[in-house]
């Protein structure tokens, strides 16, 4: 049966016409690894100069159809040295060296194209599994920090499951998506931060949820275990790929593929704990004299301060230390499945990681599954596709800005820790109340409310994907490809919030109680045909040119509602109607864009010269003008100097040149474009319509990136040395701005392209591998990255970025001519500046005749004023890692270290501690000698200069351990496994850092453009252990 | 290949047309059989907040209120002190008392698509079209009425530009008159052709003038206002007799005897309704509005010794004492305890313009043009009726100077808190009356004559970017 549909589909394709395998021999082999000896299964064997091949099977042995008379085989596999070899017979076996430096693989250069990394015209940022999972994080880009360079990751805060953003090259926009594209085989997926609903308890704002509510992004979802690899592009010109949607970079993520022959098994187990790095810690006061004035108005309060206080010093309790110290254990189980039959192969896993957060009745559980299937059928159609199913669970409990009194950091930063908080109050039986700071319905007793409150995320994710590719033609010269390829991306996420009436804080809003449900669907699809050609003419001078062609049609949507209840009836823990106040909303947002593209990319000089060129038209339903296609063009080039100084010295044994221009786009925001009517209200029963004070553009336009980027890469010492090294411009034009309208035509304002921004910066990596023996190697490697930004042209009044305090704590500000990364706030000057009768400002001098100048803190000079001003700069210096990697016989040890020099923060949380009068550092001496160190700080913040409280976040950070030990044979046959492997795994083990509170990375405000340096009583660090056994079958 | 280029071409323009379903498109709402009524409301919900936009802050500058809001000195100290520029006090362009601006002209901007809906119309008829537009033009006039009352000397713009992105241009005081007296004329001739009714219906507040024929009295006693205060500009004699025969189209009822008689006019209505709005000035919902001693030292009394009525019905006495901030140098207001009574709930009606202040309008009108006799008779009319005082002791005899004195008193007490001490005081030279609570040193107070042109305006026209364009003090660099 199996023949003989073999021998119909060998017809079909021999009936099929431009068939190219009418001629022509087979060639065989064997492909092994020059250490050991062991064979290459997945190593790729082509015809040098075209794009398909053959792949070798478990055992290294391949078969290939060649045309007759002499070819030259190419074999390339993942982690080892390409080889090529001119054959002429029927066998050819190959011995492969290891790739130290990962000069090998490819680079995504379009939809449905690649090119080989040495020829790369453009910055390359890989990171493949093994790198990837050096030590499990709770969401990819945790991972993903410290590897790659020009990337920028922050972690939001400590809340587990996630809550992390990525920003590469600096931000590209003010008010536009800040957000690199998602792209996980082909699948373009949503990131989006669905802010849960924690507001509505918290009333961190006026609304029922908000971007401070420690917000998970959805990259949340995605588990890093069924990771192949992931390029990250960087440039324009390898974005422009995805026109409109890549200013701000794309992600290309690969999942694991089946793997030919017997179905090989993997379980991995890991087990681990959770600590908090660092706890801001609390005063420990004196005396009841010293206490009396920080505990509020409570009588009880006072009563518990004479006798905590007597005998001085006062009690002091560590009330964080029990907040923050849940260290139960944390699980994760993997299992996967990799094999192949014939022209089938598949890759199967499941995992499932459960791990608590430090702080009380938090954590976070993640179950995925995945499969993923590729089937050739003859020699020209090979489909394969993929299909994700993800459940995502977490329990974010409570931080972050909070004006209900109950997140834990801020709150506690007005309440002496001078008593028990943890003692059951006998009338009530439930924990005691809070009485310092008022004591009142303003405060709460944290123990109490973590352990009555809800504040859950509940997320299904589905995600598929499907291609198909068809071999139109294929001879020695030509082949012509085209696929298909689709992918849906769907979740729902579910956020619940519930705040008993009966806790302490719940009158103040004068509901008891409180419930909220958040529902959130979200619908990607993305759609592309590509087609391919290939040519390789065999000449010296010209190797090949690819020619690609298609298009893309992408849909995304957004629909959002909840429900939200106060006064709650003891007996609900959902909203209801018989509760005294209800409250819904629904919001719904859908994109659709559109594009074509066409790309060439060619190969001369022996494959020495490498140039590309491309443009991408793209058009969308976000723009003003639908119809309007927008071009987003590239070019690139690069050439290999081979033993560039042959005649001086043989050690150095490439240099690439490579220079590129490309342009990338980021799409104006959902609604921009409309020109919408309001609701004016209800007068005498009837409602009514005005005119939206924000006018709609109808001609607005996508924001615009070009950027210039060159580059020196090269190795040494046979390839013992190797370095990458980019200097890149970009100028982002036609920013999205607020325009303010004259408020004499009626309305207030406009979105306009009206702005541009450039951004200079350098990266660079080093990689050494200063010891290599049989049986001890150490490799090295550095990355370092620095960028400064600037706001070239604005064609609307300074304004400060949106998302943040105001200027008595510190925020971003676009203005003409300064870097838009500054802190601008208070700061104190000597002077009072006028303005003289025709309305010119006429600049001051001090009461003390000196030219006006900056005051310092608590410096007191008559005639002094308080203005906005440029304070300090949130964009680090620069950054750098470092990784060491030593592989010691059946040991390996692998350190990353991240350096970050510079980058301030508005630090809050230290604000607030200082206002209430408990900052564990308060009493320290201050540099003027009537003040304590905490009075000094908070005592120049209220005068108008708030520089006290704008720090320097410089940090350099233990990222990742990771000690694995390759069990022995025997120890393997134990557990009846082929293989073994045990490993010790720890994240953010350690930071040396000066800064006050707990990292500098946190931003309140979640995932945002500008304004990401705002620490104001966040959920704290934490570092987390595992100890992981991975057998394989 | 074909494959692909097909593939690629199937994917039209159409199918990138998403419809925003959060938001109502101009184009969607105006198309919906109910939007007359909706927009004709929202022009009715625009104006109730427009006249009391111009009560509040013209009753600070013409000591009649305060607003005392704790915490939030500034509604004090940026009316009555304001800034220095250039050795001179003026108010704050950014600050709080920048008056009613873009309030207003938000209101133009819906009276400018109202009538763009009411020409685009296939289904109202002449008459309805006519009815519309008048009522439209009236609001047209009221508003810009607002602007040149508040702004005066300045001038400002008439003209909505169907882009708002272009500036309209800044016309003189003279000019904003002649388009406000032009508005309501040409609202009055449509009206006269409106037919017998509205093609929406109107708010209660607006019962008893809710046909084109009787909204037409409405139309006319706006004018008289607008006359009376152009013919104290620019607009002389010739303005005066505009007063007196736009007064005998209105709903003047000068033998009115009677509270309900001298109240008759339109209201602005309030509810507690969801999504409506209730009465910002209502002893109920704000307690933090203050009325000026001076109510109290300078009442009239009646025969009997007690008040006049007007003060006793309008005035709460022994509030809690509560005054501006207190700075370094001292206090920045004088403290009050009064407070006022015209708004005993929060749903009580605020009057647009009454029989009352028609009256006294005609009682303008007939000083200035020579009938010293009628001018008398009707402030009398009102001072007897309405304050219950003793008739007034100017007579023909007295000198024009003193009977305008008598006049403005019936003024203050009739209309207290409508907004009109201020621009009654500026139009005849008479700010340096009004009293001020701090008379020297640095917080010494002083009297603004207009409200500023607002920064915000400012620096859109001035067509600059970028900050200190006009120091961070401000001047109105502008005004023409």
């Amino acid at each position: 049966m199996y023949r003989r549909i073999t021998m119909l589909v060998a017809a079909l394709l021999a009936a099929a016409p431009g068939s190219a395998f009418a001629q022509g021999r087979e060639i065989a082999g064997k492909v092994t690894a020059a250490e050991g000896g062991a064979p290459i299964t997945e190593a790729i064997i082509t015809q040098f100069g075209q794009p398909l091949g053959v792949r070798t099977n478990a055992a290294g042995e391949y078969r290939i159809r060649v045309p007759a008379g002499e070819v030259t085989l190419l074999v390339r596999a993942i982690g080892f040295k390409r080889q090529t070899a001119k054959v002429t017979g029927g066998t050819q076996d190959f011995v492969l060296d290891k790739d130290v430096l990962q000069l090998e693989g490819v680079t995504v250069t379009g939809q449905a194209t690649t090119l080989d990394k040495r020829n790369a015209s453009t910055a390359i940022a890989t990171v493949t599994a093994d790198e990837l999972i050096k030590a499990p994080a709770k969401s990819l880009e945790g991972n993903l920090a410290g590897k790659v360079a020009g990337a920028q990751i922050f972690e939001n805060s400590g809340v587990p499951g996630g809550g992390m953003q990525i920003q590469i090259r600096g931000a590209t926009s003010i008010n536009a998506s800040g957000d690199p594209l998602y792209v996980v085989d082909g699948v373009i997926v949503s990131n989006a931060s669905v802010a849960g609903g924690l507001a509505s308890i918290s009333r961190s704002s006026g609304s029922t949820s908000s971007s401070q509510d420690q917000v998970v992004n959805r990259l949340a979802d995605l588990n890093p275990n069924d990771i192949e690899s992931i390029e990250v592009l960087k440039s324009a010109a390898a974005s422009a790929i995805y026109g409109s949607r890549a200013t701000n970079g794309v992600v290309v993520i690969t999942t694991k593929k089946g793997r030919a022959g017997q179905t090989r098994y993997n379980v991995t187990q890991r087990v681990g704990t959770q600590q908090a790095t660092r706890l801001v810690g609390s005063r420990h006061f004196k005396d009841y004299a010293t206490v009396k004035p920080w505990i509020g108005s409570s009588a009880q309060a006072d009563s518990i301060a004479q006798a905590n206080c007597n005998p001085s010093p006062c009690k002091w309790y560590d009330w964080q230390s029990g907040i923050y110290g849940v260290e139960d254990p944390a699980f994760e189980t993997i299992l996967s499945a990799s094999g192949g039959i014939n022209n089938t192969r598949f890759y199967a896993s499941l995992n499932d990681r459960q791990n608590k957060g430090v702080e009380l009745n938090t954590g976070a559980r993640r179950t995925s599954g995945r499969i993923n299937l590729d089937q050739s059928i003859g020699d020209k159609l090979s489909i394969s596709g993929g299909i994700d199913v993800t459940h995502n669970f977490t329990q974010n409990g409570v931080g972050n800005n909070d004006n209900s009194g109950i997140s834990p950091t801020y709150a506690l930063g007005y309440a002496p820790a001078i008593y028990d908080l943890r003692q059951i109050d006998p009338t009530t039986g439930r924990l005691i109340k809070m009485v310092m700071n008022g004591g009142g319905s303003g405060t709460s007793n944290p123990f109490d409310v973590l352990t009555a409150i809800t504040n859950n995320e509940d997320t299904w994710r589905q995600t598929a994907n499907l291609r198909v590719g068809y071999t139109l033609l294929s001879s020695a010269q030509n082949t012509l490809q085209v696929t298909y390829l689709g992918g849906v991306d769907r979740y729902q996420l579910e956020g619940t919030q519930y705040s008993p009436g009966y806790l302490q804080f719940e009158p103040a809003d004068g509901f008891l109680g409180t419930a909220q449900v958040l529902n959130a669907d979200s619908r990607f699809i993305n759609q592309a045909v590509n087609a391919v050609w290939t040519y390789s003419p065999k000449w010296k001078f010209w190797n090949s040119a690819q020619t690609s062609f298609g298009g893309t049609y992408e849909t995304q949507k957004l629909n959002q509602y909840n429900i939200r209840s106060r006064g709650l009836l003891p007996t609900r823990l959902v909203p209801a109607t018989s509760s005294t106040d209800n409250t819904f909303g629904n919001t719904i947002t859908e994109t659709r864009d559109q594009s074509v593209y066409l790309n060439e990319q060619m190969i001369f000089l022996d494959e020495k010269l490498a140039i590309a060129a491309g443009v991408r038209a793209d058009r969308s339903s976000a723009n003003g003008d639908r119809e309007q296609y927008y071009t987003f063009p590239k070019f690139s080039a690069s050439y290999r100097f081979v033993n560039p100084l042959r005649m001086l010295t043989s050690k150095i044994d490439e240099i690439k040149a490579r220079a590129s221009f490309g342009r990338a786009g980021n799409r104006p925001n959902f609604g921009v474009r409309d020109v919408t009517i309001a609701s004016g209200g209800i007068i005498g029963g009837l409602g009514s319509l005005v005119a939206s004070g924000v006018l709609g553009n109808p001609s607005i336009r996508p924001e615009v990136m070009n950027e210039l980027e060159v580059g020196l890469d090269g190795s040494a010492f046979n390839q013992r040395v190797g370095f990458e090294a980019s200097h890149y411009e970009r100028v982002i034009k036609d920013l999205l701005v607020s325009f303010p309208l004259p408020q004499s035509s009626g309305l207030s304002s406009q979105t306009i392209n009206g702005g541009q921004m450039s951004t200079r910066g350098f990266e660079a990596s080093l990689t050494l591998v200063p010891i290599s023996r049989r049986n001890l190697e150490w490799s090295f490697r550095t990355t370092f990255q620095a960028n400064v930004q600037n706001v070239d042209q604005l064609r609307v009044p300074s304004f400060a970025v949106g998302g943040s305090f105001g200027s008595s704590y510190g925020r971003n500000r676009i203005a003409l001519g300064t870097r838009p990364t500054m802190i601008w706030g208070n700061l104190r000057y000597s002077c009072v500046n006028t303005t003289d009768a025709s309305g010119k400002l006429v600049v001051g001098t001090g009461a003390d005749g000196k030219p006006c100048r900056r005051l310092a803190p608590n410096e007191v000079v008559a005639n002094s004023v308080t203005r906005d001003s440029m304070i300090a700069d949130a964009n680090p210096r620069q950054q750098t890692q470092f990784l060491n990697t030593v592989t010691w016989g059946r040991w390996n040890l692998s350190v990353l270290l991240d350096w970050r020099n510079g980058g301030y923060t508005s630090d809050m949380t230290k604000n607030i501690w200082d206002e209430g009068g408990n900052s564990r550092d308060y009493d320290a001496a201050s540099p003027d000698p009537a003040k304590t160190l905490g009075q000094w700080r908070y005592a120049s913040f209220s005068g108008g200069n708030i520089s006290t409280y704008i720090d320097d976040g410089s940090y350099v950070k233990l990222r990742e351990i990771t000690i694995t030990y390759d069990a022995p044979r025997r120890w393997a046959d134990f557990a009846r496994a082929r293989e073994m492997r045990l490993s010790f795994q720890a994240r953010n083990l350690a930071m040396w850092s000066k800064y006050w509170s707990f990292d500098p990375e946190f931003n309140n405000f979640g995932n945002s453009n500008f304004n990401r340096f705002i620490d104001l009583g966040p959920y704290p660090p934490s570092k987390q252990f595992f100890f992981s056994v991975d057998l394989g079958y | 290949m074909a494959v692909v280029a097909a593939a690629t071409v199937a994917c039209s323009a159409k199918d990138l047309n998403v419809t925003n379903p959060n938001v109502a498109s101009v184009g969607g709402a105006t198309a919906d059989p109910t939007a007359l009524q909706l927009l004709a409301t929202g022009l009715l919900a625009d104006y109730r907040g427009q006249t009391t936009s111009l009560m509040s802050p013209t009753g600070i500058l013409g000591r009649e209120s305060y607003n005392f809001t704790p915490q939030e000195g500034r509604n004090t100290t940026h009316y009555l002190i304001g800034i220095q520029v250039g050795g001179v006090q003026k108010l704050d362009p950014s600050g709080f008392a920048t008056g009613p601006w873009s309030g207003p002209y938000g209101m133009m901007r819906d009276i400018y698509n109202f009538k763009n809906t009411i020409a685009g119309s296939t289904t109202l008829t002449a008459a309805q079209k006519a009815a519309a537009l008048g009522m439209a033009q009236t609001f047209e006039g009221a508003c810009i009425l607002i602007i040149v009352s508040a702004h005066d000397a300045l001038g400002g713009p008439t003209e909505i530009k169907d882009d708002a992105t272009q500036l309209a241009p800044f016309v003189s005081r003279d000019s904003l008159y002649k388009f406000v007296l032009g508005s309501l004329d040409a609202g009055a001739t449509n009206l006269q052709n409106g037919g017998s009714a509205f093609p929406f219906t109107l708010h209660a507040g607006f019962n008893g003038f809710n046909t084109p024929a009787t909204f037409l009295q409405f139309n006319r006693a706006l004018k008289a206002r607008a006359a009376a205060y152009y013919a104290t500009a620019e607009g002389g004699a010739g303005a005066w007799q505009q007063v007196l025969s736009a007064l005998q189209a209105s709903f003047l009822n000068a033998g009115a005897t009677t509270r309900a008689q001298f109240d008759v006019g339109p209201t602005q209505i309030y509810s507690t309704a969801t999504g409506d709005a209730t009465n910002g000035f209502s002893v109920a919902t704000n307690t933090n509005l203050y009325a000026h001693m001076s109510f109290q030292t300078d009442v009239q009394k009646k025969a009997s010794g007690a008040n006049d009525d007007r003060y006793t019905a309008k005035i709460r006495t022994g509030l809690p004492s509560r005054q501006g901030p207190v700075t370094t140098d001292g206090p920045t207001s004088a403290s009050s305890t009064l407070g006022f009574a015209m708004y005993p709930v929060s749903t009580t009606p605020i009057p647009i313009i009454r029989n009352e202040e028609l009256i006294l309008l005609r009682a303008e009108a007939r000083l200035a043009t020579g009938d010293k006799a009628g001018a008398i008779a009707d402030i009398n009319q009102v001072r007897v009726n309405s304050g219950g005082l003793a008739p007034t002791t100017v007579t023909t005899a007295s000198s024009t100077d003193d009977i305008l004195t008598a006049l403005l008193y019936e003024k203050r007490y009739s209309l207290m808190l409508e907004g009109m001490r201020w621009i009654d005081m500026r139009r005849y030279g008479r700010l340096n009356q009004l009293p001020l609570d701090v008379a020297s040193g640095p917080n010494k107070n002083f009297v603004a004559t207009v409200f500023p042109i607002t920064q915000t305006e400012c620096l859109v026209r001035v067509g600059k970017t970028g900050d200190n364009i006009l120091g961070p003090n401000g001047t109105n660099s502008c005004a023409p």
